[in-house]
């Protein structure tokens, strides 16, 4: 591997690491609203079931 | 925009090192990315402080977040380092005093995320965190200061010497607009992070709610 070789391999490396962990930590905030999301729903529902008894 | 400006002025400004050659343009994001990794590590040391002062839940999300972030980053300036010291030095590694610092640095915040995800109370695991969060950062000065402490193979500091700043004003600006582009990219990334920690933290309190 000759010089520009070393210097693409560690520009890649930087963008290709970076993006992987932009990816996960969108993927995690998405994934923990979308949980919250249920939680809340069955939240509410046990509300609304201690109402009624 | 300004991580294409710092492109743009690393591939089409910056000039060609005479010895080394275009590989020296590693140099653009490694020194930066060592400069976002000790400011990562500076929040988590006073994050952990407002920890340890009893300012939580606030301080922990940041120092856990910048934690994990600092780590992100030095393993990408090891992997840089190494990148350009096979070419110039002729290994991948060998056993520097910068290389051997910033290697232990590397695990003290490893050894900081792995604390943190395996000590199941939140309560005791923040202040575990904050302990080592303050101790850990002991090694960034270290780090720093090792290629004047010993016989390093490792260039010596270019920029912050005593007798200003060693390169040419086109390489030093370069490096100042990466340095500002690689900044303000953890400021984003660290936003990103203490929002995950922020919506784990009502899903906890949720979950607690729940029969």
């Amino acid at each position: 591997m000759d010089s520009l070789g070393y210097l693409f391999a560690a520009y890649a490396l930087v963008w290709a690491g970076l993006a992987a962990y932009l990816y996960y930590l969108a993927h995690s905030v998405a994934a923990a609203r979308e949980e919250m999301r249920h939680l809340e729903a069955a939240l509410r529902d046990d509300q609304a079931r201690q109402h009624e008894d | 925009m300004a991580m294409l400006g710092a492109l743009w002025a690393i591939f089409l400004y910056a000039p060609t090192e005479r010895v080394q050659g275009d590989v020296q343009r590693i140099f653009y994001v490694h020194v930066p990315m060592a400069w976002v990794s000790y400011l990562a590590f500076f929040v988590v040391f006073v994050a952990s402080i407002g920890v340890a002062t009893g300012r939580r839940p606030g301080w922990d999300a940041v120092g856990r977040s910048s934690a994990e972030v600092g780590v992100v980053f030095t393993t990408l300036v090891l992997a840089t380092g190494s990148l350009w010291a096979k070419p110039i030095w002729g290994t991948w590694w060998t056993w520097d005093a910068r290389l051997t610092t910033t290697l232990v640095l590397w695990f003290i915040y490893l050894g900081y995320l792995l604390l943190r995800a395996n000590v199941p109370d939140e309560e005791r695991a923040a202040r575990y965190g904050a302990v080592w969060g303050i101790v850990g950062f002991i090694d960034v000065p270290i780090v720093h200061f090792s290629v004047e402490l010993w016989r390093t193979l490792h260039p010596e500091p270019v920029v912050l010497r005593s007798d200003g700043p060693a390169l040419p004003a086109a390489m030093l600006m370069t490096l100042l607009v990466a340095v500002v582009a690689f900044t303000l990219l953890y400021v984003l990334i660290l936003s990103q992070r203490i929002q995950l920690e922020r919506v784990r933290e009502r899903l906890r309190l949720a979950s607690s709610l729940l029969p």
